[in-house]
């Protein structure tokens, strides 16, 4: 192992990887920012460029790609409630509040700092989980994502606690309109109102983006002003928010490895994905913390327990990929095709034989994100004043960008109406007081309950027992029933105690 | 001043003679060329065009723009090549299987009138394993037929290639099927078969290769033994004749209409591709089953492909009688 991680260092140091990696970090921080482009589109992009390059210099490329556009993507989604990339959205929710209440360098510090934590903490997961990866991957099927997700959707219940109805509401109109497209299991299209636009579904690109980027644009222009006043702006101090921005993070240790192992766990799961990392984290924090009344409106915790997640994961999804050539995330998928494009044959005999790659990456994913914490951080008191500019600036300039990234990412037009329906959907959602984050919850955990369920009932012929007798399932289903009742019993008796 | 109208005369037929020739027409092609993927970014079908766009760069000194355009099991990407412009800068995979399967064996009115598609190469076809984990007591075909019950597939889909293929081996062996359906890939599936969730599962070399130590392929749905397995039997040997020709055909296709001059130049480079070693070498290496083929013999073998699945529908349509 150390033989392995020693070879892995001295790859480090050959010419050209941190030169690789580099570029990675600021290729991916540039298609993260850009709200709608992300990391497949930035992936698919460079990957014709690596054909030439010897096979550890192109990973080192698109690692650096993979780790850095989350944090890209926490710009925009902090400093405009514009998520970058769709994982970003759990962070739009403290990070918008505080840029609103002049703490836009802070967050974006904490983001900068969250990024970096939860690579390391997620490298370290990764290597420590590495001798049972075949356990955990063959421990998790249909019935034990089924409450994985449950759990996500019982959050609903939690994330809108100011209106549950509302909440619980939003969550519906989220899975009904996951259930549009073309269904594998059923071999039908669903709900596609005779558009070939709709066989996939409502895409998920457009449809995040429009739905907080277009319709903040839309709030934006119906009050106008900016987003802090010039008046607050001048008083703020911006180089120094950096430092307590990083302080936050530090200083919270439990809070980023809690995350970080929600997020490198989730992520050595196939299937399940950065945006359910994010918020599952985000969600097990609002449930931990001690000031839960702050989750929504400004935390800083918030903003740990996502971005930290999206970024551990990173290294968690590595381990599936290499040892199975199952990739964990679509970022995954096209490394896994460059493992193949470059001559690597993913699977035990590279956990065997090429340990040092995999380490190599590993390290290479945490070198990145260094650079990307390290330009996030030099950065962030000027893109801080982005909150500071007058939504007439702002406004046209982001909703040209949302436009454009939504378009590139399959270069259909239909994408950029979608992002403008979508966006006005969403005005009509805030302004009647549904919270977006519940409609985005359902939306991509919908597709995900229903296949499980329908998966557990196949394997089990039926019976509803596989649910129970499978003991992961047995101990996640728990879990919800535990994490759903505890604050309703919390409730009645803290009624009781009121009364007497 | 006659040598000067001699010049005059010489130099007007000249500019005539460029003038009825027409202006300068460009070469084909002289702009990136877009090249559709049915399937996510990372799929085989991708690496394979990757690995065909890098020679083409070369030789045909453009970009070739690989575009995955997954969805709707593979249809996806098919009908957006059908809906292209015909100028022959949109080419592309076009996953044949689907298509047949929804005309011959499920009776829809398939998305794409294959017929009218433009076929200018086919560079591969491949060719699947049935498999079981390896812990399974079955060791052959014969013996999920000796054990009277019904066996459970993992797959990605209603009409996919893999549950044709269970459904067809089911008719033909005489065993009921089952389906865990909806996995995104067929390494998805594979995986779930390693690790119990079915009873057996169908995939090629390059799908189930990294968790080969877990599973145990028990038959090649090929003519002929398969290189890779030389130990487990063949379909064509085991004498499930009609069980051999469903693999999935790798077809490069072009929009109906496409100038047929550029059609030839596209499969020209893609004749030398698969006469070079190198390309030849890592394809086979990576698993995909060379098979080049012209239009005709491509159209020969989508014809016969279109037969078995004639063939097999009534016993498809009874397999699939009271299934989801």
């Amino acid at each position: 192992m150390f033989e392995s991680m020693a070879l892995a260092a001295t790859r480090l140091a050959e010419p050209g990887a941190i030169a690789m990696l580099l570029l990675g970090a600021m290729i991916g921080i540039v298609f993260g920012a850009l709200p709608g482009l992300g990391s497949i589109v930035a992936l698919s992009i460079v990957l014709p460029f690596t054909f030439g390059m010897d096979p550890i210099l192109a990973m080192y490329l698109l690692a650096g790609i993979m780790s850095s556009v989350t944090f890209g993507g926490s710009v925009p989604a902090i400093l405009l409630n514009t998520p970058g990339t769709p994982p970003n959205a759990a962070t739009c929710f403290d990070g918008y509040p505080m840029a609103q209440r002049g703490e836009g360098a802070r967050a974006v510090s904490v983001s900068a700092t969250s990024c970096f934590v939860g690579s390391l903490a997620g490298a370290v997961v990764t290597i420590a989980l590495l001798p049972v990866i075949k356990p955990i991957v063959f421990s998790f099927g249909p019935p034990e994502f089924f409450w994985l997700v449950m759990f996500g959707l019982v959050m609903i219940a939690f994330a809108s606690r100011a209106n549950m109805v509302k909440g619980l509401v939003g969550g519906g109109i989220g899975i009904m309109l996951s259930q549009v497209g073309y269904s594998e299991i059923f071999g039908t299209y669903r709900f596609t109102l005779g558009s070939d636009y709709l066989w996939d579904g409502i895409p998920l690109v457009p449809f995040v983006v429009g739905l907080f980027a277009v319709s903040e644009l839309i709030s934006y222009s119906a009050r106008g002003g900016q987003t802090v006043s010039a008046g607050e702006a001048a008083k703020i101090n911006w180089g120094g928010q950096v430092l307590v921005g990083i302080r936050d993070v530090l200083s919270r240790p439990w809070q980023w490895i809690r995350a970080s192992a929600i997020g490198a766990g989730i992520g050595i799961i196939p299937g399940l994905g950065g945006g359910v990392a994010a918020f599952m984290s985000y969600f097990v924090g609002m449930q931990r913390t001690k000031e839960p009344e702050l989750y929504g409106k400004g935390s800083v915790e918030g903003i740990i327990a996502a971005e930290t997640a999206n970024d551990a994961k990173e290294g968690g999804a590595l381990l599936p990929t290499v040892a199975f050539g199952l990739p964990g995330s679509p970022d995954m998928a096209i490394l896994l095709g460059a493992f193949i494009l470059h001559g690597l044959e993913p699977g035990p005999l590279m956990l065997r034989d090429h340990m040092d790659l995999i380490y190599a990456l590993l390290f290479g994913i945490v070198i990145s994100q260094v650079f990307t914490s390290g330009i996030g951080l030099v950065t962030t008191p000027l893109l801080a004043r982005l909150s500071v500019l007058p939504s007439r600036w702002i406004a046209p300039f982001v909703l040209i960008l949302v436009f454009v990234g939504t378009y590139m990412v399959r270069a259909n037009i239909f994408d950029v109406f979608m992002a403008v329906f979508a966006g006005i959907f969403g005005y009509l959602l805030r302004r009647y007081g549904f919270p977006l984050i519940t409609v985005v919850i359902g939306y991509i955990l919908g597709p995900l309950a229903e296949k499980s369920y329908i998966q557990s009932m196949q394997i089990s012929d039926d019976s509803l027992m596989i649910f129970i007798t499978e003991p992961i399932s047995a101990i996640l289903m728990f879990g919800t029933v535990f994490t759903l009742a505890v604050p309703v019993f919390a409730a009645i008796r803290n009624k009781r105690r009121a009364k007497a | 001043m006659k040598k000067y109208a001699t010049m005059c005369a010489v130099l007007a037929a000249g500019a005539a003679a460029i003038g009825f020739s027409g202006a300068p027409r460009a070469a084909y092609p002289d702009k990136p060329i877009t090249f559709i993927v049915p399937f996510g970014a990372g799929s085989s079908f991708g690496a394979l065009a990757r690995k065909l766009g890098q020679r083409w760069e070369k030789e045909l000194n453009v970009s070739i723009v690989v575009k995955p355009l997954p969805g709707s099991g593979g249809r996806r990407g098919g009908i957006q090549i059908s809906k292209s412009k015909p100028d022959g800068y949109t080419i592309g995979w076009t996953h044949m299987v689907p298509f047949l399967s929804d005309q011959y064996l499920r009776g829809k009115t398939p998305a794409v009138d294959l017929k009218k598609v433009e076929i200018i190469y086919q560079i591969s076809r491949s060719q699947f394993y049935i498999f079981v984990p390896k812990s399974s007591p079955y060791k052959s075909v014969a013996d999920l037929k000796k054990s009277g019950k019904a066996f459970k597939f993992a797959s990605t889909g209603i009409g996919a290639i893999t549950w044709v293929q269970a459904m067809a081996l089911g008719g033909t062996i005489g065993f009921p099927v089952k389906f865990v359906l909806g996995y995104k890939k067929l390494g998805d599936a594979a995986i779930a078969v390693a690790k119990g969730d079915a009873e057996a599962g169908i995939g090629g070399i390059v799908h189930f290769r990294p968790i080969r130590d877990d599973l145990r392929p028990i038959m090649f749905f090929g003519p002929q033994r398969d290189t890779f397995f030389p130990d487990v039997p063949s379909a064509g040997e085991l004498g499930y004749e009609q069980l051999t020709n469903l693999g999935a055909p790798r077809v490069i296709t072009a929009p109906p209409g496409t100038p047929k001059a550029r059609l030839q130049v596209i499969r020209e480079a893609a004749i030398r591709a698969v006469k070079d070693k190198s390309f030849t070498d890592w394809a086979t290496k990576t698993g995909f089953y060379m098979n080049p083929q012209g239009p005709e013999g491509t159209w020969k073998g989508l014809d016969a492909q279109a037969e078995a699945f004639k063939k097999l529908a009534p016993l498809v349509q009874k397999m699939g009688k009271g299934k989801k």
